[in-house]
């Protein structure tokens, strides 16, 4: 049996989405758009008067929600309480875990399209109605100037791909190896800032400050993808006193 | 055959199975007994590959089955005691998993559905009761073609009919090229289907014999006292005994008797 079949993976990944976001559209669409219609609310309360400012933070916590989309997969996979362990359907830990990203590529595209839709119909009537110093015409949430560019895609992966290690290195040091986690925390903030820092104090060039940051977050990326696995390889259900 | 191999395993500093050494062959259907806190589930995760084992392996058809290959993943349905459809209709439930079990058989989850009265078009599983849901998760182990069903207390929450049913489906539908090892509190249950008995002494050590090899060895029955008896408990009108069985007829299994007889030590 190969270690590796494209349409294992893409069964698990159906497997996963229809058990939990696609499950039942009647109430999984209006909660996306409660919760498109709540951010955007909730970016406005945060820079009330600043409309570009405004479509910034919504789109920010995109960024978050759909941190929050692998979260929830990560979590779905590991689960002990699904009929069926995810973890022992006959597909490979590689199939498993490339389903794992797709699922969350499949779901942020659909959060992301959706956010754009709906969010720059809100924006475009808030500045028309609200803001009509501050627009010229339709508001288009992602796709503007200041909107997202590639640096916020790499972020996006960078949190995404760190959640896949970060989730399972929490659980497992929770409690009395908490020092770990702080470890392990400060250091790849520091890693991750480096350049900034390096720019701060004057010793590189801002361009070479964002070169060195591109390069290091595609390699934190690579890390992440790479330690999330080797996690998930040795992830045990660990429920205590079972019978 | 499943393949125990000199497995020990400890939560923390408990240590839960010491060396232990088992294989669990074709045909057979095996009642895994033991105190509260002996380790059934946590055998049963070892065996199906939810957990690491501290030392030895344990192999199913010569796989590893720690390294969770899809290989070894398709031979094993792990009917846990504790889970949860999700608000989904069983026809969807079925489509999205029957694709990883290519032995899935539609017939006999039909006849299990129908022996157990649980309507095929139920649309949301998270309404079915306990019992049903243990009715349902049963019949769909025993149709996905699976060659080792591991079930962990399956029949909690059943009714009495239920209990009787999941005996006869297991009957009906297990056949001579697959294995259950069922994990029970109530082996008086179970004791007319077993053919493999396997006893966690709450100290880390497994009994593992056949029914077979138990009738051979002891005879188990009542008598005025408990003399000669290798292991007794007294009840109105006499003793409960166990002894060797010598040149005397074979009796039924007491299973109550004998797991008592075991965690105790006394039939090693």
């Amino acid at each position: 049996m190969n270690n590796f079949s494209f349409r294992r993976m893409a069964g698990f990944c159906r497997l996963q989405l229809c058990s939990t976001y696609f499950s039942s559209p009647r109430k999984t669409v209006p909660a996306l758009v409660f919760l498109i219609i709540f951010i955007a609310g909730l970016s406005i309360v945060a820079d009330e008067g600043n409309l570009a400012g405004m479509m910034t933070v919504t789109e920010d916590l995109m960024l978050v929600l759909i941190s929050f989309v692998i979260l929830d997969l990560y979590r779905d996979l590991t689960s002990e309480d699904n009929a069926i362990n995810r973890m022992l359907v006959p597909a490979s830990l590689m199939e498993k875990y490339t389903a794992m990203y797709a699922g969350t590529a499949i779901t942020s595209a659909v959060i992301l399209i959706s956010a754009t839709v709906l969010g720059s119909a809100i924006y475009t009537a808030a500045g028309h109605f609200f803001y009509p110093d501050q627009t010229d015409g339709i508001q288009l949430l992602f796709f503007r100037t200041g909107g997202w560019g590639w640096n916020d895609v790499l972020t996006a992966c960078l949190l995404a791909s760190g959640i896949t290690w970060f989730a399972p290195f929490f659980r497992r040091n929770m409690g009395h190896k908490a020092w770990k986690i702080c470890a392990a925390a400060i250091i790849y903030m520091a890693v991750l800032f480096l350049p900034g820092i390096l720019k701060a104090t004057g010793a590189v060039s801002a361009g070479t400050a964002k070169t060195a940051t591109i390069c290091i977050m595609a390699a934190l990326i690579a890390l992440n993808v790479r330690w999330g696995y080797a996690m998930l390889k040795n992830f045990e259900f660990d429920r205590k006193g079972n019978d | 055959m499943i393949s125990i191999e000199n497995l020990s395993f400890e939560y923390g500093e408990k240590a839960v199975l010491g060396n232990i050494s088992a294989g669990l062959h074709e045909g057979c259907i095996y009642g895994l007994l033991g105190a509260n806190g002996s380790g059934k589930t946590t055998l049963l995760k070892l065996i199906s590959g939810m957990l690491f084992p501290g030392q030895g392996r344990i192999t199913a058809d010569g796989i590893d089955t720690s390294a969770r290959e899809p290989e070894a993943l398709g031979k094993i349905f792990y009917m846990q005691s504790e889970f949860r459809f999700g608000k989904q209709s069983l026809e969807k439930f079925i489509a999205l998993h029957r694709a990883f079990y290519p032995g899935f058989s539609d017939e006999i989850l039909e006849d299990c559905l129908e022996e157990s009265g649980i309507n095929p078009k139920t649309g949301d599983l998270g309404v079915l009761s306990t019992g049903e849901k243990r009715k349902l998760l049963f019949s769909i182990a025993l149709a996905s073609g699976t060659k080792y069903l591991l079930m962990d207390e399956p029949m909690n929450g059943m009714d009495i009919p239920s209990r009787s049913l999941f005996r006869k489906l297991l009957l009906k539908h297990l056949g001579e090229d697959r294995t259950a090892v069922i994990s029970t509190h109530t082996p008086a249950e179970m004791e007319n289907i077993l053919s493999d008995i396997l006893i966690l002494d709450g100290k880390g050590g497994l009994f593992a014999k056949s029914t077979e090899e138990i009738s051979d060895s002891w005879c188990f029955g009542l008598s005025e006292s408990d003399e000669g008896a290798l292991y007794s408990e007294p009840c109105a009108g006499g003793y409960r005994t166990i002894k060797k069985r010598g040149e005397d007829e074979a009796t039924g299994i007491d299973l109550e008797m004998l797991f008592n007889a075991t965690i105790k030590g006394k039939l090693l």
